[in-house]
């Protein structure tokens, strides 16, 4: 349905100097003789959800027919809600390398764990007696033992540390897991050779045992060391949320953006063809073969979806009044990078799982203190 | 499942409630501001949808008081004398099918398997290529990118 200005209602206008439209207006009352009541049947027939691209840490999919509230609760709990495991506590015991230890503490912080966190507890905090609550089912430890030597047998004129010295760069690979108390069991991994069995049955969930804990990445440089100067420490890792600390995100990136629409409302001349095609980004406009030209003139739209709106094309006041540029209201490409801890096309599923735990909150809650104003039917 | 407040510091028990109603709210419980506890945008934008999606409702709006307090204020006004409370439980709802079905239509999408699976762009290799680039240049002899003489323009 087309407003007075041309665009369709569901299109945000995008205009030379702002953009126009923005909020979504289906709501009851707002337009005169339309029903715009909430209606789960006729949600379900206007959302559309197709994935267009999984790797083994990304995946794109398009969400249509929605509003930008559900969409933005997605991605914000994608982003802040959804939890992952991250080193949280670093006891130094040496740390004799140009970082200081608080800095290097931060440092690990940041690098992306990989265990399921689904099959790690959450850690209550220190109670009032001062009593840790750290045990082997919330808790995952690292150890962090580096020494920098001498290599023998380098070449006089040598000059590339890592060359000349054994451990000249530590990477997280350099990060090892400890086995404590019963994990195998909670990680859903195989027994390690120097626990004892205690006599029960002990079979891989689904048939298959998970990998054990480590870095997502074997390659982040956590420090450089020169020759003497040593690290050892243990890397206490708990489960927590992104809204707490962002190490803690398990998301590089988790976005949107709306599909752009691009409408040539007024023939481009011919001479003016190739211009207007600079203007977007490659792949956006395509030139046909023209009958009246026996030139390829013809301006026709091929992909609107890889123009960036840049609005150059609105810059140049020959094609002012020529195209229409917006962008589709409830049309979401998202775009949902994992640090590791989850597959990337595990992060919605738990998003959705989160959101549903939040209404449920607040539901109890005020069936609880308002049990005689719950619906009837 | 406990999570962390927004940050401890601020972080207030009210008798444990996740949802309280603020003082000035009608008799008939037809106008009332409620606030949730521990709750922010994410879910205060999407109810706040899902309440105006309501005929009955005259007014819906929610606010984050302050950025330091977790919680939010939420406040529905009804038209004929109808509960904003009843309100509420049936925005909650809906607002939870309306969640399954999108994870119902997510998980068919990823089943029918037409879309593109691709390894990830292999970084290590790419940066690789273009260092070789760059030195078969420089053996050339000719300017690249970040390799350029200085005080070389006029020539």
């Amino acid at each position: 349905m087309e407003s007075v200005t041309g665009y369709p209602r569901n299109h945000v206008q995008v205009l030379p100097e702002r953009i126009g439209a923005v909020a979504n207006s289906d709501f009851p009352g707002h337009y005169p003789g339309e029903d715009h009541t909430w209606d789960l049947e006729r949600f379900k027939q206007n959302m559309n959800l197709q994935v267009d691209r999984l790797t083994p840490s990304r995946i794109e999919f398009d969400l249509i027919g929605i509003d930008a509230s559900i969409a933005n609760a997605l991605r914000r709990i994608c982003i802040a809600e959804v939890p992952t495991v991250a080193i949280e506590n670093v006891y130094v015991y040496n740390n004799t390398s140009i970082i200081q230890d608080e800095v290097f503490a931060h440092r690990l912080g940041l690098v992306p764990i990989k265990v399921d966190p689904r099959r790690v507890k959450w850690k209550q905090p220190v109670g009032p007696d001062g009593v840790d609550t750290s045990n082997d089912e919330n808790t995952i430890v690292f150890g962090l033992t580096v020494d920098c030597t001498r290599r023998a047998n380098v070449r006089r004129d040598e000059t590339d540390p890592e060359r000349l010295y054994e451990n000249a760069s530590v990477l997280s690979s350099k990060i090892e897991w400890q086995h404590k108390g019963r994990q195998y069991k909670h990680l859903n991994l195989p027994r390690p050779a120097d626990v004892t069995d205690d006599g029960l049955p002990h079979e891989p969930e689904n048939g298959q045992f998970d990998e054990p804990p480590q870095p997502a990445n074997d390659d982040i440089l956590l420090t450089k060391l020169r020759p003497g100067q040593s690290l050892n420490m243990l890397l206490y890792c708990v489960k927590g949320i992104g809204r707490t600390h962002a190490k803690w995100s398990p998301v590089a990136t988790a976005s949107y953006r709306l599909l752009p629409h691009i409408e040539i409302i007024q023939e481009i001349p011919p001479h003016l063809a190739a211009k207007f095609q600079q203007c977007f980004p490659p792949g956006v406009i395509d030139l046909e073969y023209d009958e009246r030209t026996g030139q390829k003139t013809k301006v026709v739209v091929a992909n609107a979806r890889l123009d960036t709106v840049s609005r150059e094309v609105l810059r140049h006041e020959e094609f002012q009044d020529s195209v229409r540029l917006s962008r589709i209201r409830d049309h979401f490409i998202y775009s949902i990078e994992s640090t590791g801890a989850y597959k990337p096309e595990e992060l919605l599923p738990e998003s959705i799982k989160i959101m549903q735990t939040k209404i449920t909150d607040v539901e109890e809650s005020l069936k609880k203190a308002f049990p005689n104003h719950f619906p009837k039917n | 499942m406990e999570q962390p407040s927004f940050s401890d510091a601020v972080e207030r028990e009210v008798d444990g409630e996740k949802i309280t109603i603020l003082p000035g709210h009608s008799a008939d419980y037809s106008e009332a501001t409620f606030c949730l506890w521990k709750e922010d945008h994410t879910l205060g934008n999407a109810l706040r949808w899902m309440i105006m999606k309501n005929p009955d409702v005259e007014f819906c709006g929610y606010s984050a008081p302050h950025p330091s307090e977790p919680k939010i204020h939420l406040r529905i006004q009804m038209y004929d004398n109808l509960s904003a409370i009843t309100c509420l439980f049936e925005a909650l709802a809906n607002l939870r099918t309306l969640f399954t079905s999108i994870d119902e239509a997510y998980q068919a999408a990823l089943a029918d398997n037409t879309y593109v699976i691709e390894e990830d762009t292999d970084i290590k290799a790419r940066v690789a290529a273009i260092a070789q680039e760059a030195a078969e240049r420089r053996a050339r002899g000719t300017n690249t990118i970040g390799d350029v003489p200085m005080g070389d323009s006029t020539s």
